[in-house]
């Protein structure tokens, strides 16, 4: 559907919202208030007004699409209105300050109302864009089948490693029992891979085998084609090379994950940041409204 | 090619089942795509996972999906498959049977068991890929309502309604009703402080103008309580024009279309023809000046402020004074008294006063006593009498002509001593000395009075109650022309003063040297103007008239 909501019967609230934003424009540079523009003329009220009864309809959209037997319009026309008159928002409110901003309730009403309306542009974004990541990354598969894949090639590298023995073993072996993904919500985000691997430490150190960090199984491949440009055995290098082989295809499967864990994560969560700012405004809105007409 | 798939179902060894399946092909496909020849439906085999062609006599298998096949345990692309190989699919084993008649290959099929390796477990992880699965945004939602409904509405209202509580409140951190202050008071009003209740005394009512009036309390209204049109102010109130809580930008605003607002139809908002004209803008709409003069009121021997009235060359104003500008002005000089001649200029009679709004007053020792010496005795001409009533200058007069008389008697030694118990008798000779006094003061003073001195500047009149007597009539020189606006002289020095006031040209004291509108709009233009120098209605009227002059209808 990604998309699909902006061209809504062709563009319609767009064009509602355009309107209303020129018009305000229009009525802001032709009105010239005695004294400075302020929310307090006529204009200002107006302009308040309709800010106020448009933030009120605009969460109304959480109420609309749980109702499912509503047939007060479609969702779909539902969700194309709330985000070309929440953009129109952005304008009309700001408007309505007349620019004049300070550390107070009033500004802090105003803030709280930019940033629901940046946040809801940027899930506008992600919906619009990241479906299309998100499939492209896959690659016809699916996140479970990944895992599957994952699980297969470990299997494999498994059974090769008892050939092999010390000290590739151990690394495969550990690497595969310090893989790592996902996490907080900053490591699913930023699409860290916090996978270990043991390796033998160097010489000096007390410990025969130190515990490092494996990002996308990079140390283990770099310690494997190293035991593989030492190898003289040619069935020990044939075997290496194999190793190498399941371990990069391993490695492509994690940086896929790993990216489709954050592509995932981004579009879903600037609703987490919407929702909550959307009711913080809502109190704030209602401390502005009555603190204006309670020191009149 | 013929191709033979033996698919191996439950059992082991001899006994385990099979089911063959023959197959007419080219190439055999391999994937779990429909299209493909030998279908495995696996999640982890690609659509097109594989193919088996038959090329020079070999039968060779090719990989297509990117996770590749394992022949004989080594992953490939690409194999030439002899009897008895293994070829692994996914979860799918491929082995190569020895063929036999009719049959160009026979595969046997069958799905492995999971092998017991260690492994990724899937499992583990799914928890920690959902994202933010415990963050609840609805809890978070209803937090951050709650903590702004308190901290921006509910303890700021407690805080405003309860001023008991307010100190308690302001002295600690907790949020009160300041976080609703819409901006910065005004410098002058820094003194109310944080006590808003001051001027917004009851909650979700309008500043009244009464808690303007508290310290504001001499200041004048626009139009006089007893006028008939005090209804057209209803519903304005000080804040209309007054905006408050915008720091230190003006709090009284320059816009003239507060003023032009009702001042460009008044006739449509007053019952009464309006006094005064319409008036929207300095330089495009605005009524010639009318000027308040003097007139003296013989009947309660008083000035009286006249209404303003239009200029035109007739008018005239009388201070009871005699003086030629143009004469005093002359470039080439001006004789005084003493045979001096004299160049004047304006200030050195006409000097501001402190403070550069008005002009100070003219005063004559000052300013004209230096040429118009009140001098009577060609003799003594530095004897003067004072610039006062007419008395003090008779009696002046009399003190100096009895010390002469006296005098004159001694240098001829023939003044006899009186003689003692005579006290109460007048001799002759005090007569004659009495005698000669009076007739030389009244003919000196009538000189002064009639003639010279007093008569030069001054109107006098001979008393009508006795033949030595003269009135001077009072004089004023006003001070009001324009009552209802202000000019500051010290704001125009950079003009000179006959820029303004033709008083080169005034040859006499009734002319009136104000200046014609035009003269101003030279420099003042409109508020809108582009160019010039702006000027709203504020520059030169107040709003708040303490005294304005009744108004002559037009």
């Amino acid at each position: 559907m990604h998309g699909s909501f902006l061209s809504h019967r062709g563009g319609f609230w767009f064009w509602v919202a355009l309107a209303l934003v020129l018009s305000s424009v229009l009525a802001y540079v032709w009105h010239e208030p005695l004294g400075q523009p302020n929310g307090g003329t006529w204009l200002g009220y107006t302009l308040g007004t309709m800010a106020a009864l448009l933030i009120v309809w605009l969460t109304f959209l959480g109420v609309r699409k749980r109702a499912y037997y509503s047939r007060l319009g479609t969702v779909k026309g539902w969700l194309s209105a709330h985000v070309y008159l929440g953009g129109s928002l952005l304008v009309l409110g700001t408007l309505h300050s007349g620019f004049q901003f300070g550390l107070n309730i009033h500004t802090l009403a105003w803030l709280l109302m930019v940033l629901v309306i940046v946040s809801g542009f940027y899930g506008v974004w992600v919906y619009w864009r990241y479906p299309e990541r998100i499939t492209r990354n896959r690659d016809g598969m699916t996140r479970d089948l990944i895992f599957r894949e994952v699980a297969d090639i470990d299997r494999k590298a498994s059974v090769i490693v008892e050939g092999l023995g010390s000290p590739a073993d151990r690394m495969v072996i550990s690497a595969i029992q310090l893989f790592s993904i996902g996490g907080g919500a900053w490591h699913q985000l930023t699409g860290r891979d916090r996978s270990r691997i043991m390796v033998a430490a160097s010489k000096g150190s007390d410990k025969r085998w130190v515990r490092v960090a494996n990002p996308t199984q990079q140390r283990l491949l770099d310690e494997l084609t190293g035991l593989l440009s030492r190898s003289a055995d040619p069935q020990e290098a044939a075997l290496l090379q194999e190793l190498i082989d399941l371990i990069s295809r391993k490695a492509k499967l994690m940086r896929q994950l790993l990216a489709d864990i954050r592509l995932q994560g981004l579009m879903e969560v600037w609703l987490y940041c919407h929702i909550p700012l959307t009711m913080a405004l809502l109190a704030t809105l209602m401390a502005h409204i009555v603190s204006v007409f309670f020191y009149w | 090619m013929y191709v033979l798939i033996r698919r191996l179902g439950t059992g082991s060894g001899p006994t385990r089942t099979f089911k063959d399946e023959e197959l007419a092909v080219d190439k055999l496909s391999i994937g779990r795509g429909t299209d493909q020849e030998l279908l495995l439906p696996g999640d982890r085999v690609a659509y097109q996972h594989a193919e088996i062609s038959l090329a020079a006599g070999q039968f060779r298998i090719r990989a297509l999906a990117s996770s590749g096949i394992t022949v004989n345990g080594r992953s490939c692309k690409m194999a030439v498959l002899n009897s008895g190989d293994q070829i692994l699919i996914a979860d799918y084993r491929l082995i190569v049977l020895p063929s036999s008649e009719g049959i160009d290959l026979a595969l046997s099929l069958e799905v492995l068991d999971q092998q017991d390796a260690p492994s990724v477990d899937p499992a583990r992880f799914t928890t920690r890929l959902d994202v933010l699965q415990n963050w609840r945004p609805r809890r978070w939602a209803w937090l951050l309502f709650t903590v702004l409904l308190l901290g921006g509405l509910l303890l700021p209202a407690l805080v405003a309604m309860k001023p008991d509580w307010q100190n308690t409140f302001r002295s600690t951190p907790l949020p009160d009703d300041s976080f609703w202050l819409s901006g910065p008071l005004h410098s002058m009003h820094s003194t109310i402080g944080k006590d808003c209740q001051a001027c917004h005394a009851t909650p979700f009512e309008p500043v009244k103008n009464e808690a303007c009036m508290d310290c504001h309390a001499d200041t004048a209204v626009h139009v006089p309580e007893v006028h008939a049109d005090t209804s057209m102010f209803e519903g304005e109130r000080c804040a209309s024009c007054h905006h408050e809580h915008n720091g230190e930008q003006r709090m009284v605003f320059d816009d003239q279309r507060f003023c032009s607002d009702c001042h460009g139809n008044l006739e449509q908002r007053m019952s009464d023809a309006p006094a005064v004209e319409r008036a929207t803008d300095f330089h495009g709409d605005h009524p010639n000046f009318r000027l308040s003069l003097l007139q003296w009121q013989p009947q309660s021997q008083s000035w009286l402020q006249s209404p303003r009235q239009a200029v035109d060359a007739s008018l005239q104003e009388s201070s009871h004074l005699t003086f030629d500008h143009a004469t005093h002005l002359d470039p080439q000089g001006i004789k005084s008294d003493d045979g001096d001649w004299q160049v004047l200029n304006c200030g050195d009679c006409h000097q501001m006063t402190v403070g550069g709004v008005n002009m100070a007053p003219i005063n004559m020792d000052q300013h004209c006593a230096s040429c118009h010496a009140l001098s009577f005795d060609l003799q003594d001409p530095q004897r003067v009498v004072p610039h006062g009533k007419p008395d003090q200058v008779l009696a002046s007069l009399r003190e100096y002509y009895a010390a002469q008389f006296v005098q004159n008697r001694a240098d001829g030694g023939n003044i006899p001593a009186s003689r003692p118990g005579d006290l109460n008798s007048v001799t002759e000779l005090q007569r004659e000395g009495l005698v000669w006094v009076e007739n030389k003061s009244t003919a000196v003073a009538e000189d002064l009075f009639e003639r010279r001195a007093c008569a030069t500047c001054h109107e006098v009149e001979r008393s009508a109650e006795g033949p030595a007597q003269w009135l001077v009539k009072p004089v004023r020189l006003n001070e009001e022309w324009f009552a209802s606006s202000e000019f500051p002289h010290g704001r125009h020095t950079q003009s000179e003063c006959i820029d303004c006031h033709a008083a080169d040209q005034s040859t006499q004291a009734e002319d009136i040297l104000m200046p014609d509108i035009a003269i101003c709009q030279d420099c003042h233009k409109g508020q809108q103007a582009s160019e010039g120098l702006r000027s709203g209605c504020i520059s030169c009227h107040s709003y708040h008239q303490f005294d304005v002059h009744a108004e002559a209808t037009p």
